[in-house]
C-alpha cells in the first residue's frame, strides 16, 4: 500500500489529541493506545473513503469513537475509570493550575455521563465545533449543544464553583483571564 | 460596580455565568493538555511500516 505522505502527515498530526481523546474514553492509557492503533489501521483499510481536503482529525475521531463505543458493549462488565484514578497520576504544570483543584477537577469530570463527558471533551478540549462533534457522535447539533451545557452545569455543581472566590486565580487574575473589568 | 454575567435562560438548564464557563474550559484544557503530552513514537513508526509495501519488519 502506498500512502500519499500529505495524508500520512495529517494523520500523525492528529494522533496527540486523537489520543488524549482515547485516553479520556479508556481512563487507560494502554487500552487507549491500542484503541488509536485500532483506529489507525482502519482508517488506511478505508482510506478510499476519505476525500482529500475534508475534515482528518474528525474523520478519525469518529472512527475511534464508534470502535470504541463497539469494544464497550462487548466489555460493559469492565469499569473505565470510576474516579478518574488514571487522570490522578498525571502531572500537571502548578503554573496552570493546582494539584488539588486538578484532582477534583478529573474526578468530576469521571462522574458524568459518557455522553456527556465525550461532548464536553471533544468541543471544550479537542477543538472541535458543534457540527463537527455532532458528526462525529452521529447526533444532531442541538442533542450535542444540550449535552455540553448539561456537563458543564453538572461540573459546576461537582465543583461547587458558585462563588467564584473560592476557586482558582485571584479576581484580577481572573479578569484578565476572561476579559472582565475588575469592579 | 459588580456585574454579574449571569446569562437570561427562560427555562431548563440552570444557566451559568461567563466567568464559570470560562473557569471550567480553562481546566478541560488543562486536562486535556496534560494527556497529550508524552505521545509516544510507534504511531509514527506504525503508519511509516505500513507505508512500505511487503515489510512487515520494523524499520531498521
Amino acid at each position: 500500500m502506498s500512502l500519499d505522505p500529505s495524508i500520512r502527515d495529517s494523520m500523525l498530526a492528529a494522533v496527540p489529541s486523537l489520543r488524549a481523546f482515547a485516553i479520556s474514553l479508556c481512563g487507560n492509557v494502554d487500552r487507549a493506545d491500542d484503541l488509536v492503533q485500532e483506529t489507525l489501521l482502519r482508517a488506511l483499510a478505508n482510506i478510499h473513503s476519505f476525500q482529500p481536503g475534508t475534515n482528518m482529525p474528525a474523520w478519525l475521531f469518529t472512527i475511534l469513537r464508534n470502535l470504541f463505543r463497539s469494544e464497550y458493549r462487548k466489555r460493559r462488565r469492565e469499569v473505565e475509570d470510576p474516579d478518574g484514578s488514571y487522570a490522578e497520576t498525571l502531572t500537571t504544570h502548578p503554573e496552570q493550575t493546582g494539584h488539588v483543584e486538578f484532582k477534583e477537577f478529573t474526578a468530576a469530570l469521571a462522574k458524568l455521563p459518557q455522553d456527556q463527558r465525550e461532548a464536553l471533551i471533544l468541543v471544550g478540549a479537542s477543538g472541535f465545533s458543534y457540527e463537527e462533534t455532532a458528526e462525529i457522535c452521529g447526533c444532531a447539533i442541538g442533542t450535542i449543544k444540550s449535552r455540553v451545557n448539561r456537563a458543564r452545569t453538572r461540573l459546576a455543581h461537582l465543583l461547587a464553583i458558585e462563588d467564584l472566590n473560592d476557586f482558582g486565580p485571584d479576581r484580577t487574575t481572573r479578569a484578565v483571564l476572561t476579559g472582565d473589568d475588575v469592579a | 460596580m459588580v456585574t454579574q454575567p449571569t446569562s437570561k435562560k427562560p427555562k431548563g438548564q440552570a444557566a451559568l455565568g461567563r466567568e464559570i464557563q470560562a473557569k471550567i474550559g480553562q481546566q478541560l484544557r488543562a486536562y486535556y493538555d496534560a494527556l497529550i503530552e508524552p505521545t509516544p513514537d510507534r504511531f509514527a513508526d506504525l503508519l511509516r511500516q505500513l507505508d512500505k509495501p511487503g515489510t512487515k519488519e520494523p524499520p531498521e
